[in-house]
C-alpha cells in the first residue's frame, strides 16, 4: 500500500496563445487551460503503482474552485482517490518559494507520503525548478526529469535523459520524482469514470492556513516574443517561380556556409 | 555581488560569463569534475569542485550544502538545461532564494535586477523585477562573453558523501551530427513521410557542412532520431536553420527561434512557420529539396 501525492497545475495551452495586436500582451482569457501534460503523466505513473499494489493517490492544486474544480474532477476520473484545493485567487502571481512552502506544509499536514510524483515542468512556464526545490526543502531523495519510471519490489527505477547521456537511478521510497511528458500515454477516462468522479469531493484549504507569507512575482510586463524576420516567401506555382526562389535561397546558403 | 555559477561543461563557460559580464563582483564556479575545474579556474576567481563523476542530484545537493557553508552567493547562475534547472532548484530549496529560468536578458537596476524570460512555450517574454539572493537559469545561445579575462583562480575541493542512490550512466553516443554546435541545421518535420526520405535531409545537411535534426513526433513517435529540437528536446542557435515540412508549433520553435536565419519549406501557405521565416518556399519538399541538392552539387 502506497500513499502518493501528485501536485498538478492548470496550464495554458500554449499552442493556442492569443495576443492583443496593439499592445502585444497575451489575452489569457481566450486561451484554454487544462492539467499540465507532464502532470498528467505524473498522475498516470502514480495510478499505475496504485493499480499494481494498491494505495491512495492524492492530487493537490493551488487555485480557485471556479477555475480548478474541473481539473480536479478530471484527475478523479483518471483514478485519483482524493484531492486538495489550496484556494487563492492570486495563484498566477504566487512566487515559486511560496508554492514550495505551500506543498511542504500540505505534506506535513496530510502526509506522510511514500512518494511525491510531479510533472517535470509545466506546459506553460516550463521552469522545472519546483521539483528540485521541494525535494531539497523536504530533505527527501529526489530524481528529476524522468522519461521512464518503474516500481517493483519496493524499488524505483528511473531513467532520465540529460544532455550528456542517459542516467538510470535506483532508489527506495520515500522520494520525490518528476516525470516528463515522454514518460507514458496517460489513460483516458471512460464515461463511467467521469460520472463517478462527479460525485467525488475535494477538500478546500485556504493558503493562509498553510503559509504565513505569500510572496508574489513582480511582473513588469508580458508581451509576444517576436524575433524580427524578413518573411520573403515564394509561392512556387510554376517552374520559373521555383527557380527564382531557389536562386535566392541558394545565395543565402552559399553566403552562410 | 557574489556570483556562483554551476558549469555543467566547458561549452557553458562563455555563455555564463557573458550573462554577468556587466555585473561587478566575485565570480565563483561550481563544477563536478576535475578536468572542468582546471579549465574554469582560468576564468573564475574561485572554483568549488565536488568530484561527482555521474550526476546524481542527491549527492549534488549535499555538495551544494557544503559550498553554502563557506560561500553565500547573491546570485546563482545555471544553464536552462535539465541539470542546470535541477541544481538551481536545489539551491533555491536550500536557501529560500527566488529564481527564474529561460532568462534571455539580465539588467542591473540599483540593488535589484530586471530579467527577461521566455514564457508560454516561448511565445511570450516577461519582464520581471527580482531581488538577490536569486537564482537565474539562462537560455542557451543568448549570452556570450565579449572580453575573455584570465583570472588567477583557485580550486577548492568540496567533500562528497557516498550516494545512496545507485546510478548507472550511459553516455550519449558520440556522433558527428551535433545540431547544438553546427552553423547550419536542417530539421525535418512530419512533412517527411518515410524514414528513407530522411536520407535526403541528411544529404542536405552534409552538403551544407551542417547537422540534421527533427521535430518531436519523428523522434519520439517514429524513432527516426534520438533527439529532437524544442522545449522538451534540444535547443539550437545556428546561423541558418532550415525547417523542412515543419508546421512551426510553439513547442518546437522554442528550440529553434534563436537561429540567425530561418529558411522554411512547407506546402501549406498558412503554416505558422512562415510567420517566423526569413526565406520561405511554399511548395512540396519532395520537389524542392532534390532541386536544392542538385544545384548544390553543380556548385
Ligand atoms: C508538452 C509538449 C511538449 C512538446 N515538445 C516538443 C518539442 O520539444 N519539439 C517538437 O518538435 N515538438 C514538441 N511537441 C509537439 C508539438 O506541439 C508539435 O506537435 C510538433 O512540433 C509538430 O511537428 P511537425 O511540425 O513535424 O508536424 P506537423 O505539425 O504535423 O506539421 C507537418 C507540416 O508539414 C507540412 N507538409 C506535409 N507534407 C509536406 C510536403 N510534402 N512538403 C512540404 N510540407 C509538407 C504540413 O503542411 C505541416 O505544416 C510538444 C508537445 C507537447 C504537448
Amino acid at each position: 500500500m502506497m500513499k502518493i501525492l501528485v501536485p498538478i497545475k492548470l496550464c495554458y495551452d500554449v499552442g493556442q496563445m492569443k495576443f492583443d495586436s496593439n499592445t502585444g500582451e497575451p489575452i489569457l482569457d481566450a486561451v484554454p487551460r487544462s492539467m499540465g501534460e507532464a502532470d498528467r503523466c505524473a498522475l498516470e505513473e502514480a495510478l499505475k503503482i496504485k493499480d499494481s499494489i494498491g494505495g491512495e493517490v492524492v492530487v493537490v492544486t493551488i487555485g480557485e474552485a471556479r477555475t480548478h474544480s474541473k481539473m480536479l474532477r478530471d484527475a478523479f476520473a483518471m483514478g485519483a482517490t482524493g484531492g486538495y484545493l489550496v484556494s487563492t485567487g492570486d495563484y498566477d502571481k504566487i512566487d515559486l518559494n511560496t508554492v514550495t512552502m505551500i506543498f511542504k506544509a500540505l505534506v506535513e499536514a496530510t502526509g506522510p507520503y511514500d512518494l511525491i510524483i510531479m510533472g517535470a515542468g509545466s506546459t506553460d512556464t516550463h521552469s522545472s525548478l519546483l521539483p528540485p526545490m521541494l525535494g531539497a526543502k523536504l530533505g527527501i531523495k529526489t530524481v528529476v526529469g524522468i522519461d521512464k519510471l518503474e516500481y517493483a519490489d519496493g524499488e524505483i527505477t528511473a531513467v532520465c535523459t540529460y544532455g550528456d547521456g542517459s542516467y538510470t537511478y535506483k532508489l527506495k521510497p520515500p522520494a520525490l520524482l518528476s516525470v516528463t511528458s515522454e514518460a507514458n500515454l496517460p489513460r483516458i477516462p471512460t464515461i463511467k469514470d467521469i460520472l463517478r468522479a462527479k460525485k467525488m469531493k475535494f477538500e478546500e484549504l485556504s493558503v493562509e492556513s498553510l503559509v504565513e507569507n505569500i510572496g508574489k512575482v513582480d511582473v513588469l510586463g508580458i508581451e509576444k516574443y517576436i524575433v524580427p524576420r524578413k518573411k520573403l516567401i515564394w509561392e512556387v506555382d510554376s517552374e520559373d517561380k521555383l527557380a527564382e526562389a531557389l536562386e535566392n535561397i541558394l545565395s543565402v546558403l552559399r553566403e552562410g556556409v | 555581488m557574489k556570483i556562483l555559477a554551476y558549469i555543467p561543461d566547458e561549452d557553458w563557460i562563455e555563455q555564463i560569463l557573458g550573462a554577468v559580464e556587466d555585473i561587478e563582483g566575485e565570480l565563483t564556479a561550481f563544477v563536478l569534475n576535475e578536468k572542468l575545474a582546471e579549465t574554469a579556474v582560468k576564468r573564475f576567481d574561485k572554483v568549488y569542485l565536488a568530484k561527482i563523476e555521474r550526476f546524481e542530484l542527491n549527492t549534488v545537493r549535499e555538495a551544494v550544502k557544503q559550498v553554502l557553508k563557506e560561500y553565500n552567493p547573491d546570485i546563482l547562475l545555471a544553464p536552462s538545461t535539465n541539470k542546470g534547472r535541477a541544481v538551481a532548484g536545489t539551491f533555491m530549496g536550500l536557501t529560500d532564494a527566488a529564481g527564474v529560468s529561460d532568462v534571455i536578458r539580465i539588467e542591473l537596476e540599483g540593488e535589484s535586477m530586471v530579467l527577461e524570460r521566455l514564457v508560454y512555450g516561448g511565445t511570450a517574454k516577461a519582464r520581471l523585477k527580482m531581488h538577490p539572493p536569486l537564482s537565474i537559469c539562462i537560455s542557451p545561445g543568448y549570452f556570450k562573453m565579449e572580453n575573455v579575462l584570465d583570472k588567477p583562480g583557485e580550486v577548492i575541493e568540496v567533500n562528497v558523501s557516498m550516494p545512496d542512490v545507485e546510478t548507472v550512466f550511459k553516455p550519449r553516443e558520440v556522433s558527428e551530427n551535433d545540431p547544438t554546435k553546427a552553423d547550419v541545421v536542417v530539421a525535418a518535420g512530419r512533412g517527411v513521410k518515410d524514414e528513407k526520405d530522411m536520407e535526403m535531409i541528411k544529404e542536405l545537411a552534409k552538403a551544407l557542412g551542417g547537422a540534421w535534426s527533427v521535430t518531436r513526433p519523428l523522434a519520439a513517435d517514429y524513432g527516426w532520431a534520438d533527439s529532437w529540437i524544442g522545449i522538451s528536446g534540444i535547443v539550437v542557435s545556428p546561423k541558418i536553420y532550415i525547417a523542412v515540412g515543419i508546421s512551426g508549433q510553439p513547442h518546437h520553435m522554442m528550440g529553434a527561434r534563436n537561429s540567425k536565419i530561418i529558411i522554411s519549406i512547407n506546402k501549406d501557405p498558412n503554416a505558422p512557420i512562415f510567420e517566423e521565416t526569413d526565406y520561405g518556399i511554399v511548395g512540396d519538399l519532395y520537389k524542392v529539396i532534390p532541386k536544392i541538392l542538385e544545384k548544390l552539387r553543380e556548385g
